[in-house]
């Protein structure tokens, strides 16, 4: 792996220290690669905002990996970048194997069929003057070059069917406010399969709709990912869900993958301190009351404490560890140093310098096998 | 902080066999349905269902907030408030007695702060507004009250010169939650205020809204679709769905003595962080048109326990049978808490990977 | 004002949803009134002409027939020169209304095309489009058509209609522009990307079917505007006279004493159809909002139905359920009774006024 076009030196050195094997590469052949992606915008004169930084990671045929963080993460940018609506500013995507250049239009529409994106608003994605059939149809057509009308009938027909909208004739002439919440959804994932393709890239595919329908729509996803060796990038800021139904989880924070491992390795035993306070601020169903105790969770000392914590959120570059500001065991160091990412175990890495205090448990299963300089 | 004497037995306000019906073109929407509830002083009522399930409209209905094609149709909301001399029904109060009521003894947090504030003023200049309408103060004082409101809820004082825009989306929620409480209210409503907030801020903003009732008295009505999360904060939980109430019962009674299939079915919807990974379900289908309601229970085409005497079921809610705690009600008088988890439906099948 | 409204009607009848009205039916009244008066104008502009009882320009050198009040053989009179009133009507509102149209659908068409694509396109291309638009808007168009039209040799109705057309565009193409910008970064549109959709497909078929309303409304105010502008060139004599339209009728009206003499029945159709097209054109311009916006509709409808008027701002209208229940007839002959007056007093605890 190179470390291409990453600013500065910590970018190749996080690639050569911090390489791990991906959970999901036991699942299926290697499909999307970012390496090394990153995306400025300018907000003001000679002001830029780092969305995205230095983000390397691997998506395989039939495998899940989760993309987990706060608003302004950069999270949802970084699957923009993939899906190529927004220009790389630095680094690479590679599709199977092959550097992908999204310049020409041509090429755009070649990757389009094999790379789908799925929006995160239900209510947003879909054109309110459209139905469904035509909502289906365009991309039936234009990705298959479908001639004749009747063809395309019959393939909107099995996508509906595909996403469990049935009877699909019931639908098929339906506008967007006619459907649910969860009925649009089901159709935007049917308009993504339309173009048959390897990656999916679903944008928070679950937010917006109801906890009680999420659970479907996950086991939808799930059911299409295995039915068609779907290389999937599950884009989410619920890290509950992640454990669930990802294969790999990365952490995401201010722009760059903070941790990455296994998703219930990484969800049972967080070893970077913004992870453990993603962890432990989830509701916990079976801490009944916990909140009316008035105690926080007890995993982290600074999970409940004190309301002025301003996100850091996509700041600007700064020298140190950007969770720094929030950590509570943030030294001199961190606030001078970004931390590159460090190997913990395999298939896990973590970017922070006081590992050995955050994380001695997780540190310790490693230690026995290799040596690593700190 | 508040002229509230200590807490009086007895509910602070009683809904009873509350309706709204919305009047549209293509005929009534009957979004809350002979629903009753009490909330006692000093308690967290969580109010959970999933998006059109009235849930909103049962709270913004009670306080008499809702616009025009709504209508109240039936029922009587009582409060009984420690300032107010007597106990009043909402439902017949002139337009001026309930703008004396609203904010003075009930307020709102709405979901969008961005919304809910006025982009144009300052943080300062919004909150002397409220407490001046309300309190009767002087300028100065109204000035001190306010900075006084944003200790309270952890925003730093020079943040009163602040507008809305400049603030983060907690620091926004805060302020909402400061002006709820501007005028020491018994009854706080509290409409999905951290939905649109990320897990860590809106932990540490529940945490303070516990740790202000604890200290201020008031009570909450917390409406969110999102059971996992009133497992964790409320006393007591509602269960809403297609305008009805199914079960209502104690935290600890709904999550370890679930009654109703459909709060069998939210507790098997969300995946949790700790402990053993669970086989989950999730609830198939989508809820019944409120136009034209089905006869009997509103759940039975996505219920796994469904039989024929469901078209026939009163919708009352009744003791559960076997219970330990008191108050524990369902609306199923077919399935109890020992019927087993997972007659599973057709066509579904949990998440594995 | 009532806090609530006693309502006799039959709890029952609401849910009877009067079924699937007309669009006609769903149209506000000032709408209807608009559409009638433009459809009565586009019938005369259309079949108008053929019931001329006598050609417009034939001047009749009976000197009896000069300036001659309405009668039998001629409905509304004669001209100075003997000329029959209502034929030249009937022309002049079909060139009127032909000139209109045209000035209408070639404007909207520039506007749509300067708006759309300078929001879509941005960047450099956004600010010259939106310069060139400022640019016409600033310009005083009045006496820039005067100037244009006395420099342009030939006077014909054509160089009217590009004059007209030219100087019609900016205002509707600002609106369209920033009403582009809004729905450009809605997620429909970067979801036709990813289906591979070309930028004039998306443009065609995505963004302006959503602007539809936009563009009617538009449509119909530049129609408006064109109308006004011809009729008072034609006024003030700088196009072409030689052919009969409202302006010209008004212009000949004018140079020949008409008022001065006393021959209302010579300027005042012209002048009635002038104001009555303005009327009608605005009257349908609501309209389109209305049914553009289906909420303010159902709010509209609502906020009269409990027998009362309720204003957006009011409480929630309350429908008190322990009303004695009445069917129709009897909830009719109940209002004349004493109790029903005792009732409604008891209601509004009597501050009602």
């Amino acid at each position: 792996m190179t470390g291409a076009g990453a600013a500065g030196g910590e970018g190749s050195a996080g690639a050569r220290t911090g390489e791990v094997r991906s959970a999901a590469a036991a699942r299926g052949p290697l499909a999307l690669e970012a390496i090394g992606v990153g995306k400025d915008f300018r907000t003001g004169p000679g002001q830029v905002l780092h969305a995205v930084r230095d983000v390397s990671f691997s998506l395989y045929r039939g495998g899940v990996v989760a993309l987990v963080g706060e608003s302004g993460s950069g999270k949802s940018t970084a699957a923009r970048l993939l899906a190529g609506q927004e220009r790389l500013t630095t680094g690479l995507i590679r599709l199977n194997g092959e550097p992908v250049d999204l310049s020409a239009r041509r090429a755009f529409r070649r990757y389009k069929s094999q790379v789908q994106l799925v929006f995160q608003d239900p209510f947003a994605s879909l054109n309110p003057v459209h139905t469904v059939r035509y909502h289906l149809e365009r991309p039936v057509r234009l990705q298959q070059g479908t001639r004749s009308r009747q063809p395309a009938g019959q393939e909107i027909v099995t996508l509906l069917e595909q996403v469990r909208l049935t009877p699909a004739d019931q639908f098929i002439g339906k506008y967007p406010h006619e459907l649910s919440g969860g009925q649009r959804q089901r159709v935007s994932f049917a308009r993504a399969l339309a173009a048959r393709p390897s990656v999916l890239l679903a944008d928070e595919p679950v937010s917006m709709l109801d906890v009680s329908i999420r659970l479907e729509m996950l086991s939808l996803l799930d059911d299409l990912r295995r039915r068609f060796q779907l290389a999937m990038l599950y884009i989410t800021h619920d890290i509950a869900s992640a454990r669930y139904f990802a294969d790999e989880v990365l952490v995401m924070y201010a722009g760059r993958i903070v941790e990455r491992g296994p998703a219930e390795e990484l969800t049972q035993r967080p070893a970077h301190p913004y992870t453990q306070l993603l962890v432990a601020s989830a509701p916990d169903p079976d801490n009944l009351g916990g909140m009316l105790r008035g105690a926080g969770p007890p995993s982290h000392p600074g999970a409940g404490s004190g309301g002025q914590r301003l996100p850091q959120a996509g700041s600007a570059a700064s020298a140190g560890c950007p969770f720094s500001p929030r950590c509570p065991l943030a030294e001199d160091r961190c606030r001078r140093e970004n931390p590159a990412p460090q190997r913990v175990s395999a298939a896990r890495s973590a970017a922070c310098w006081r590992l050995d205090v955050a994380a001695p448990d997780v540190l310790a299963g490693q230690r026995g096998g290799e040596a690593t300089a700190s | 902080m508040t002229d509230l004497r200590e807490p009086a037995s007895g509910p602070v306000l009683e809904i009873r066999d509350f309706s709204v019906a919305y009047r549209t073109q293509a005929g009534d929407v009957r979004a809350v349905d002979h629903v009753g509830i009490d909330m006692n002083r000093g308690e967290v009522v969580g109010l959970v269902g999933e998006s059109g399930s009235g849930k909103s409209t049962l709270a913004y209905g009670a306080a008499r907030l809702l616009r025009p094609p709504a209508l109240i149709t039936s029922g009587a909301v009582i409060y009984h408030g420690r300032r107010t001399e007597r106990s009043a029904d909402i439902l017949r109060l002139t337009p001026d007695e309930l703008k004396h009521l609203r904010w003075r003894e009930i307020a709102m947090v709405f979901q969008s702060a961005m919304n809910a504030l006025n982009p144009v003023l300052s943080v300062r200049s919004q909150l002397v507004d409220v407490i001046r309408v309300h309190l009767r103060v002087s300028r100065n004082e109204a000035e001190d009250r306010a900075a006084q409101l944003l200790d309270l809820v952890g925003i730093p004082r020079a943040r009163l010169k602040s507008y809305p825009h400049e603030l983060s989306g907690g620091m926004r929620q805060r302020v909402m939650i400061a002006m709820a409480l501007a005028t020491g209210p018994e009854i706080v409503i509290m409409d999905e205020p951290t939905t649109a907030l990320d897990v860590v801020v809106q932990r540490d903003i529940l945490a303070q809204i516990v740790e202000l009732k604890e200290d201020l008295r008031f009570s909450i009505l917390f409406i969110t679709h999102d059971l996992s999360l009133l497992l964790e904060l409320a006393d007591r939980i509602a269960v809403m769905y297609a305008g009805k109430l199914l079960e209502i019962g104690s935290a600890q009674a709904i999550q370890h003595e679930a009654s109703h299939p459909y709060t069998k079915g939210l507790l098997n919807s969300f995946p949790s962080l700790r402990g053993q990974r669970r086989e989950l379900a999730g609830i198939p289908g989508s809820p019944p048109d409120l136009r034209n309601p089905p006869p009997g229970c509103p759940f039975l085409p996505r219920c796994g326990y469904g039989r024929d005497d469901c078209t026939r079921v009163s919708m009352t809610l009744a003791p559960v049978t076997g219970a330990a705690g008191l108050g524990h009600v369902t609306a199923c008088p077919f399935v109890g808490p020992g019927t087993p988890a997972h007659p599973v439906p057709a066509g579904t099948e949990g998440v594995t990977s | 004002m009532t806090a609530a409204l006693p309502v006799t009607a039959d709890p029952s009848a609401l849910s009877a949803p009067p079924r699937q009205l007309g669009r006609w039916r769903r149209l506000p009244a000032n709408a209807k009134v608009g559409v009638i008066l433009m459809g009565l104008f586009i019938l005369a502009a259309i079949i108008g002409p053929l019931l001329t009882p006598y050609d417009p320009s034939f001047q009749n050198p009976l000197p009896s027939l000069s300036m001659q009040a309405p009668s039998a053989a001629h409905l509304l009179g004669t001209t100075q020169s003997g000329q029959d009133v209502l034929s030249q009507l009937l022309v002049g509102i079909r060139l009127t209304l032909v000139l209109a149209l045209i000035v209408g659908v070639v404007a909207t068409a520039l506007s749509v095309i300067v708006g759309v694509t300078a929001a879509f396109l941005g960047g450099f291309w956004d600010e010259l489009l939106s310069l060139l638009c400022n640019v016409f808007l600033v310009i005083p168009a009045l006496p820039l058509l005067i100037v244009l039209l006395g420099y342009l040799t030939q006077r014909g109705q054509t160089s009217t209609i590009l004059v007209l057309s030219l100087l019609g565009w900016p205002w509707g193409a600002r609106l369209i522009r920033a009403q582009t910008m809004a729905i450009r970064g809605r997620d429909f549109i970067a979801a036709s990307r990813e289906t591979g959709e070309k930028t004039w497909r998306i443009l065609a078929f995505e963004i302006i079917p959503n602007q539809t309303g936009l563009i009617a409304a538009s449509f119909v105010n530049t129609v408006l505007y064109a109308i006004g502008a011809s009729v008072a060139l034609a006024f003030i004599g700088v196009t072409d006279l030689s052919s009969w339209s409202l302006g010209t009728m008004l212009y000949w009206a004018q140079s020949q004493q008409a008022l001065q003499l006393g021959a209302w029945w010579w300027f005042a159709p012209p002048g009635l159809a002038v104001a009555f097209m303005g009327t009608g054109l605005v009257l349908l311009n609501t309209g389109i909002d209305e049914l553009g916006n289906p909420r303010l509709r159902d709010a509209a409808n609502a906020s009269t139905i409990a027998g009362r008027r309720v204003r957006p701002t009011d409480p929630t209208p309350v429908l008190l359920a322990e009303q004695p229940q009445r069917g129709r007839l009897g909830a009719f002959l109940h209002s004349f009774s004493r109790s029903s007056l005792l009732d409604a007093r008891r209601e509004t605890g009597g501050t009602g006024r």
